[in-house]
């Protein structure tokens, strides 16, 4: 087992170099093996799961990782059945999960709140989103996928559709890509819901090419991944925008008709209307495998750092 | 022991009271004692004055900073530190160190001097010089 991430937090995909982004796929490959059947990997060893936001695959697939491996699980998934709602704050909740587990996994609707917790806790920290921040464990199955479906990520020319601003998934995404060699983005959204300025003066940094637009058609020949995201409902301060931005785009069989031959469909899931039922019976769907490899993943991780 | 090293700060006629504040919290850890103000020029001394230079130029990059020696006025070829604590906050309510009885501590990347760009370590957001400016002026102890 590779041990250069043990013992290591992460809050950022930036956390990981490309080469330990490749180690940690590598073992996922090898995890699948034991998806279903399990090992002792990580026996007598235990998860705190901290989700003071709602989560289904983050959370669940983080659990069921564990007990794969070996290990155990405590935590809430409902910040209403701790001591926060009586004022305890993050430090003090933290400090205590630090004392009765190996390794932590929190969500938070606070930016920066992941990485407060890596400064107080003794054992890693993994975020699990923060705000609309980071999102690294998703990006770590995003990017798992891609590896998959083409062999490679380098080269690849990426679409990232929708909600840009708000969610933790695109802008983590851009960071993601950023490890891999002449990756070319198209951030396509409502003028309004625009990639924040931080992460386009990364990429610029980084080298990545990026296009910016409100409309995708004209690159649907060119792209070999379209990702699509969700309106995020929760993080708009007036409902009327919501619903103002709300079907703003929503993936058609016509427009994968129009597609690159082989160009495959992703999403951090849950979706909302952007794309409907019929999507999931073409050639071009793959949220679902990409969110089934969360699994693996996540296998791969928690063995890399508790292991 | 470090030598004190004295600057004289050229500035707008409006910025003398914002990088008075900002000199006077800089306060005792960075031996900053301002020895002579008055209407668009200000005088300081530091033992350690690499710190206090960053804030000058991110409050009001127009300044010009020259330092005395012996006598003489020559330029600044200090170098920024990277990052800067205290005095900034950052204005996100949805950042962590905006919480008030979370234990953080404010700190910023200095992403850029002139334009003036901090990036906060927490919540990775930009404060740019309008904000910076603002917090100053929204404190009318000083």
């Amino acid at each position: 087992m590779d041990e250069a991430l043990k013992g290591r937090d992460l809050i950022s995909v930036l956390d990981l170099s490309g080469s330990e982004l490749d180690a940690l796929f590598g073992i996922a490959d090898e995890m699948k093996k034991y998806a279903k059947s399990g090992t002792d990997l990580l026996k007598n060893r235990v998860l705190a799961t901290l989700f003071f936001e709602p989560s289904t695959r983050t959370r669940l697939s983080f659990e069921t990782a564990m007990i794969r491996l070996g290990g155990n699980v405590v935590g809430f998934a409902d910040p209403s059945t701790s001591r926060m709602t009586t004022g305890e704050t993050l430090a003090d909740t933290i400090r205590m999960l630090d004392s009765y587990s190996n390794v932590i996994v929190m969500r938070h609707r606070i930016e920066g709140s992941a990485r407060l917790a890596a400064e107080i806790a003794t054992v890693p920290v993994l975020n699990a989103g923060d705000g609309s921040q980071h999102h690294p464990t998703q990006t770590l199955t995003d990017l798992y996928l891609m590896r998959s479906e083409f062999g490679h990520i380098d080269q690849l020319k990426i679409a990232i559709l929708g909600d840009l601003k708000q969610t933790r998934s695109a802008s983590s995404l851009c960071f993601g890509v950023s490890r891999y060699k002449g990756v070319k983005l198209y951030l396509i959204s409502p003028e309004p819901l625009k990639m924040k300025q931080e992460v386009k003066d990364y990429l610029e940094k980084s080298g990545i090419e990026y296009i910016e637009s409100t409309t995708l058609d004209q690159y649907l020949g060119d792209i070999d991944v379209l990702y699509v995201t969700r309106l995020q409902k929760e993080r708009f301060a007036d409902p009327s925008d919501y619903e103002k931005y709300r079907g703003s785009y929503i993936v058609t069989t016509e427009m994968l008709q129009r597609a690159k031959k082989g160009m495959i469909v992703m999403h951090h899931l849950p979706r909302i209307d952007e794309i409907p039922l019929e999507i999931d019976y073409t050639p071009n769907a793959r949220y679902f495998e990409q969110a089934a490899n969360g699994l693996p993943v996540r296998m791969a991780l928690l063995s890399m750092i508790v292991g | 022991m470090s030598q004190v090293r004295c600057f004289v700060v050229k500035l707008p006629p409006d910025a003398t009271p914002s990088i008075r504040r900002a000199l006077r919290i800089l306060g005792d850890p960075y031996s900053v004692k301002i020895d002579l103000e008055r209407e668009g020029m200000l005088e300081f001394s530091s033992s350690s004055p690499s710190y206090a230079l960053l804030k000058i130029s991110l409050i009001c990059p127009s300044a010009v900073i020259r330092e005395r020696k012996n006598g003489m006025e020559q330029e600044v070829s200090d170098a920024f530190p990277e990052w800067v604590e205290d005095t900034f906050v950052c204005p996100s309510k949805n950042c962590i160190t905006a919480q008030p009885k979370e234990p953080t501590k404010a700190r910023f990347k200095v992403v850029s001097v002139n334009p003036p760009k901090i990036q906060c370590y927490y919540c990775g957001r930009y404060i740019d010089q309008g904000a910076l400016a603002s917090q100053l002026s929204q404190d009318s102890g000083l």
